[in-house]
């Protein structure tokens, strides 16, 4: 069991936050010339991570639910990189809501999306410190 | 090696960055959307670009969009990174020509793989075209560069071989064997469009080559052409027929005047030079020469459309129970024939094509949607080989998809069947191309359904 797994997913209770798999992959990456792939994604991700979402929650307020997406699809993908299978998993949903008439649901879904942010920051933060 | 990587992702940045710079030891350059990447492009000049779809400002379509418009950048190798659902996109993508795709979210492993495949023909055309000095070169100096498609050349002597690679290198790959044995070994390795055949090939003489290459299955679609000497009295022009020789069904005179074997080369590969006499023998030229295009484009609408691995398998496996299919006929005006382009699977494969083209949770969308779905697949294959046949010259018309539910029977009777599969083994998928001599007047539509 890998020491992140404690932190569990809000979106898929009952599942670690990150998926270690993924990270494992990752770390076949790493050689003597690049021992710290790993680390140096996981401060990309958790350095780019909140404006993108503060981007999301000032389109959810204005009812601009393209910004949204757009936020969301971009997050998706490193999300997903780095094993967050909830946050890439609710990145999916708002990156699919496109009709306005959706704003409670993407608001629903970018407040489970920062829950879930703070706990993968933190597995993140136990990983990047073991590599 | 020099790559430009757009994308605004920082991380899928890096990520494909530190992958290359491992791999392939190449100069990396990051652009986080179309428009910087344009102006970037204006400046250097680079292999090939790995192309995101979704980003700010400018996105991957329009970017495509501006640099098939260029004339400096129109040859350049374009790799798509994300998944496209909505087919229009993915139709206009194909329209434009992309290299390859990789699937997101990236998959350090599967990246890896793909790059290995993708990379090494990118390097061999560039090779092959003599440009090793063009990292320096100003942008209008970026050369052609067409899908590759293998041709192996058997021949003891290094010169012809040399005289083919530079003769056909810029629209081939050529393989290189000087030997039957390494001829047969390269043949098994690329499953090549065609086996050039020399003389003084060793122990493996030529008649073991085409006994052997006759007997391979996954070489059914390899056309063997013997090299002969040419005639006494001189070198052959350009539409003169070459000896024949016992052993293979067609020749190449094997002279040293480009313009001479080109010509030569293009009437077998495709039929140009001559009408077709029958049928199945002109299908036959015409299949061979866009098999491995069909292949890729096959993997690439899957890979953008659906977000799934697909590879072509060298078996054709039955697989019982109820299958659909759709077809679209394209008609080669003035040529009398009909070529239809047949997509099939089981209805279970269907059903989960249409449940990713829709980002559905349902398990089951029903026939009428997973039929739809394959219609639109095929379609768009149809499409691009339209596409390539005008390429060559031809007149062809479409018809729109028919689609057929029924039994399953294999595409016994087709020019070309192709069979792929997810890696993990859950889509079966079969494309075959059935040929038809049949009179169509100028200007006709054809609608038809048949059963696989």
């Amino acid at each position: 069991m890998s020491s992140s797994d404690r932190f569990m997913s809000h979106v898929f209770p009952g599942s670690p936050a990150i998926d270690s798999e993924a990270i494992e992959h990752l770390r076949l990456l790493e050689d003597e010339e690049e021992p710290d792939i790993v680390g140096e994604l996981i401060r990309l991700f958790l350095a780019n991570t909140p404006p993108r979402i503060a981007n999301m929650v000032s389109g959810v307020k204005s009812g601009d639910l393209v910004a949204v997406g757009r936020a969301a699809h971009s997050l998706k993908s490193s999300s997903a990189h780095l094993g967050a299978i909830g946050m890439h998993q609710v990145c999916e949903k708002l990156d699919g809501l496109k009709d306005s008439t959706h704003v409670d649901e993407a608001a629903h879904l970018v407040g489970l999306l920062q829950k879930e942010f703070e706990v993968v920051s933190r597995a993140l933060q136990v990983i990047a410190a073991d590599d | 090696m020099k790559v430009l990587i757009v994308d605004d992702d920082r991380v899928s940045r890096m990520l494909l960055g530190h992958i290359i710079g491992r791999e392939f030891g190449g100069a990396i350059t990051e652009a986080i959307h179309g428009a910087e990447a344009l102006e970037v492009l204006k400046r250097q000049t680079f292999d090939f670009i790995l192309l995101d779809l979704m980003m700010p400002v400018m996105d991957g379509l329009q970017t495509l969009e501006a640099i098939r418009a260029n004339d400096a950048l129109r040859q350049l190798p374009v790799v798509i990174l994300s998944a496209v659902k909505e087919e229009q996109k993915v139709r206009r993508i194909l329209q434009l020509g992309v290299t390859d795709y990789l699937a997101k979210p990236l998959q350090p492993k599967a990246i890896v793989q793909r790059l290995h495949r993708i990379v090494p023909p990118i390097m061999e055309a560039k090779q092959a075209r003599g440009d090793e000095g063009a990292d320096e070169a100003v942008p209008s100096q970026v050369e052609e560069l067409k899908p590759l498609v293998e041709i192996v050349v058997a021949d003891a002597d290094p010169i012809f071989r040399s005289f083919v690679r530079s003769t056909l290198g810029r629209e081939y790959r050529i393989i290189d064997a000087e030997t039957g044995a390494k001829a047969l070994r390269r043949c098994q390795e690329a499953r090549p469009m065609m086996l050039l055949l020399g003389e003084g090939l060793g122990a493996v003489d030529r008649a073991l080559v085409v006994r052997k290459v006759k007997a391979e299955p996954e070489l059914k679609g390899t056309l063997i052409v013997g090299l002969v000497p040419p005639a006494r009295n001189g070198m052959p022009g350009r539409n003169d027929a070459a000896p024949s020789d016992p052993l293979t069904e067609k020749t190449l005179t094997r002279t040293f005047v480009p313009a001479a074997f080109r010509g030569q080369f293009a009437k077998i590969a495709f039929g140009m030079q001559t009408a077709p006499a029958e049928g199945g023998e002109a299908g036959g030229e015409i299949v061979a020469g866009v098999r491995l295009e069909l292949v890729s484009t096959v993997e690439q609408v899957f890979g953008m459309m659906l977000g799934v691995d697909v590879e072509q398998l060298s078996a054709h496996p039955q697989i019982p129970g109820t299958w659909i299919s759709a077809e679209v006929d394209l008609t080669l005006l003035h040529e009398d024939f009909t070529l239809g382009v047949v997509c099939a699977c089981p209805a279970e494969t269907g059903n989960r094509i249409a449940t990713l083209m829709q980002s559905t949770s349902s398990d089951w969308v029903g026939n009428d949607l997973a039929a739809a779905a394959l219609g639109d697949i095929a379609a768009i294959i149809a499409e691009r080989l339209q596409r390539t046949l005008a390429e060559q010259g031809r007149r062809v018309q479409s018809s729109v998809a028919a689609v057929k539910r029924g039994p399953s029977r294999g595409p016994e009777q087709a020019l070309l069947r192709l069979s792929f599969n997810s890696y993990d083994g859950d889509l079966p998928f079969h494309v075959a191309v059935r040929g038809d001599v049949k009179a169509v007047p100028a200007g006709a539509m054809t609608h038809s359904a048949r059963t696989m």
